[in-house]
């Protein structure tokens, strides 16, 4: 029989944190399960840490919580076994961990202190355990977490989810019709192109400052939130800055009980959005994505840690959290709109820079993956009489979910096999570049400049792939950066970083392109 | 109720600011402690993440600190100054 939805856990890890009270949270899975089948899905239960549970499903139980390499090939046993339309972890890192990932921002004393990438994306892939952030740009697998609290004693958070889940609504499109879009201001510009390429021209963004923290219930109720603001480790707030260096509270995970509605779809940019820290690590405080799951939000779509995007224009993390909306406000499930979101932001690049392949693995889907938030908008011919009555006899089977996976495999295999990514090489640009780049960086007023070089690597099914146009060329694409302050000084406003990229193939300048930071 | 998964440290080290995350949405102004663990964001638990003053003002100075060292950051329970 078939299985749609695989929930993957680590019992012992559950019982560990929750002793005799684990019961309250199998009678709420027990109770999800019969919510999916009401609704035509069959779930199961495996248990990562089941010798049985696993052995059923042709692979090894892993060897504790913190088993990354067996948590990964367990779920890519299950998966295998019962290729589920939908997997979803249940647990926080503590239960089921997160696959840290090499963070290719590391490099060179400037680059970002994320020792690591959480990610949940290899769980999606079908590649199997590596460290390599650019293995696992292809994913086939809709998967989301719903998650409980690292360290918790009480099972009541991750029932109360569970309860949500089963309990959920799919609703009309014009139940999430309004919005709320909350920016830093010195980020407004960006964050205006994306609510309305979401929303619609004139879609409405408030920015702190001068706006929150403290917001009332109607000015949150609308279900759907788009939140591009400053993020950090173990903070249950978010925050807004101008000028710049200047920040605010922007919004603060304990002034959102009672104001969000049931059925919120949150998209947030912000660095460490969906950071699943122990709430005892800040006090107390509760983060913000599990504070909206915790008040019957949906899903929560963030970032584990240091994000990326510009100030003005859209990129990296406004395009991945804008393609996660796009496809939940269509009628995607939550789990599918994450999936396409990944995949759609990769297949915009011929290949990753490290700050894009970054972005790539580090956004993950907090939720049901199951639950669609919006009603798909159905064909009227499905709704005759007699096509309801074959779907209802059985002569008509519903296929369409099916094709969907179809094409989302066709789409992550492609991808894993043909998008390159950039990663760190001690190299030199050969004389004449280093001369063009000197210069440009010496009219751009570049000071205290440094160098850093990237090799990008084709998959090695890339090069064996014949479609035309793919240049041989590209095999030697390296890319030269100089990077240096520019500006500032006296009263003006502080020195800016700026960089030149150079793309390089067989030694010859392709493309060149200066960056400023924001 | 949610219980700490993490041990704090000690560390001690002098206090710079410095920009850091360049280029990120995390880009700024920070104050850091340099220590035998190389350079960790310095801040205090409880205390704003951006925009510290009073960590501002320890820039220059020695300090030994308690607390949680995560993500790159060290979150001081407490601290004091040590180079008087």
């Amino acid at each position: 029989m078939q299985i749609d939805k695989i929930i993957v856990t680590n019992v012992t890890a559950l019982r560990g944190k929750y002793g005799s009270k684990y019961g309250q949270v199998s009678a709420a899975l027990a109770a999800l399960k019969a919510s999916d089948a009401a609704r035509g899905l069959k779930s199961r239960l495996v248990a990562l840490d089941s010798a049985s549970d696993m052995k059923a499903a042709g692979g090894k139980p892993v060897s504790g919580s913190a088993d990354e390499r067996g948590a990964k090939a367990a779920i890519d046993a299950v998966y295998r076994k019962y290729q589920p339309a939908y997997l979803m972890i249940l647990g926080a890192p503590d239960v089921v961990p997160h696959i840290r990932l090499t963070n290719p921002m590391h490099g060179t004393d400037e680059d970002d202190g994320d020792p690591n990438v959480p990610s949940d994306l290899p769980y999606a892939c079908e590649a199997p355990f590596a460290r390599i952030p650019s293995r696992f740009i292809g994913p086939t697998r809709v998967l989301g977490r719903l998650p409980d609290e690292r360290g918790a004693t009480s099972p009541e958070f991750l029932v109360r989810l569970i309860r949500f889940a089963a309990g959920h609504t799919c609703r009309e499109r014009s139940d999430y019709s309004g919005h709320f879009a909350l920016s830093a201001k010195v980020w407004q510009k960006s964050t205006r192109l994306s609510a309305e390429t979401l929303f619609g021209p004139g879609a409405a963004v408030r920015t702190s400052p001068p706006d929150g923290p403290s917001w009332k219930k109607a000015q949150l109720a609308p279900r759907v939130h788009f939140i591009n603001c400053h993020g950090d480790t173990i903070s249950s707030k978010f925050f807004g800055e101008f000028p710049k260096g200047k920040f605010f509270d922007a919004l603060d995970a304990a002034r959102l009980p009672g104001r969000v509605s049931e059925g919120s779809v949150i998209a947030a940019e912000c660095c460490y959005g969906a950071e699943l820290y122990a709430p005892d690590d800040a006090d107390g405080a509760r983060g913000i994505s599990s504070t909206y799951l915790g008040e019957g939000a949906y899903g929560f779509f963030g970032s584990t840690n240091i994000a990326y995007g510009p100030s003005e224009g859209n990129g990296q993390a406004d395009l991945v959290c804008r393609f996660f909306l796009e496809a939940v406000l269509t009628g995607g499930s939550l789990g599918r709109a994450a999936v396409e979101a990944h995949q759609k932001y990769v297949a915009q690049y011929s290949h990753l820079d490290p700050s894009d392949l970054k972005t790539a693995v580090q956004f993950t889907l907090l939720g049901d993956p199951s639950i669609h938030a919006v009603k798909h908008a159905s064909h009227s011919f499905s709704k005759t009489t007699t096509i309801k009555s074959a779907r209802k006899s059985g002569v008509v089977a519903d296929g369409a979910r099916a094709f969907r996976r179809e094409r989302i495999n066709r789409t992550g295999h492609n991808l894993s096999h043909t998008v390159g990514a950039a990663s760190p090489v001690s190299l030199r640009p050969p004389p004449a570049v280093k001369r063009l780049l000197e210069a440009a960086a010496r009219e751009s007023g570049l000071s205290a400049a440094t160098w850093r070089s990237y090799r990008v690597r084709f998959p090695a099914e890339a090069d064996r792939a014949s479609s035309a146009g793919t240049r041989s060329s590209r095999r030697e694409r390296t890319i030269h950066v100089v990077q240096g302050r520019t500006g500032g000084g006296g009263e003006r406003r502080r020195p800016q970083l700026t960089a030149i990229i150079a793309t390089l193939e067989r030694g010859r300048v392709v493309h060149i392109r200066r960056v400023h930071s924001r | 109720m949610a219980s700490s998964t993490r041990k704090t440290t000690q560390l001690e080290g002098l206090v710079v600011a410095k920009r850091i995350n360049p280029g990120s949405k995390s880009d700024h102004e920070a104050v850091v402690l340099v220590s035998e663990r190389g350079e960790l964001k310095l801040r205090r638990k409880g205390g704003p993440p951006f925009g510290d003053e009073e960590l501002g003002r320890l820039a220059g100075r020695r300090i030994r600190g308690v607390g949680l060292v995560s993500a790159g950051q060290f979150i001081v329970d407490r601290y004091d100054i040590i180079d008087d």
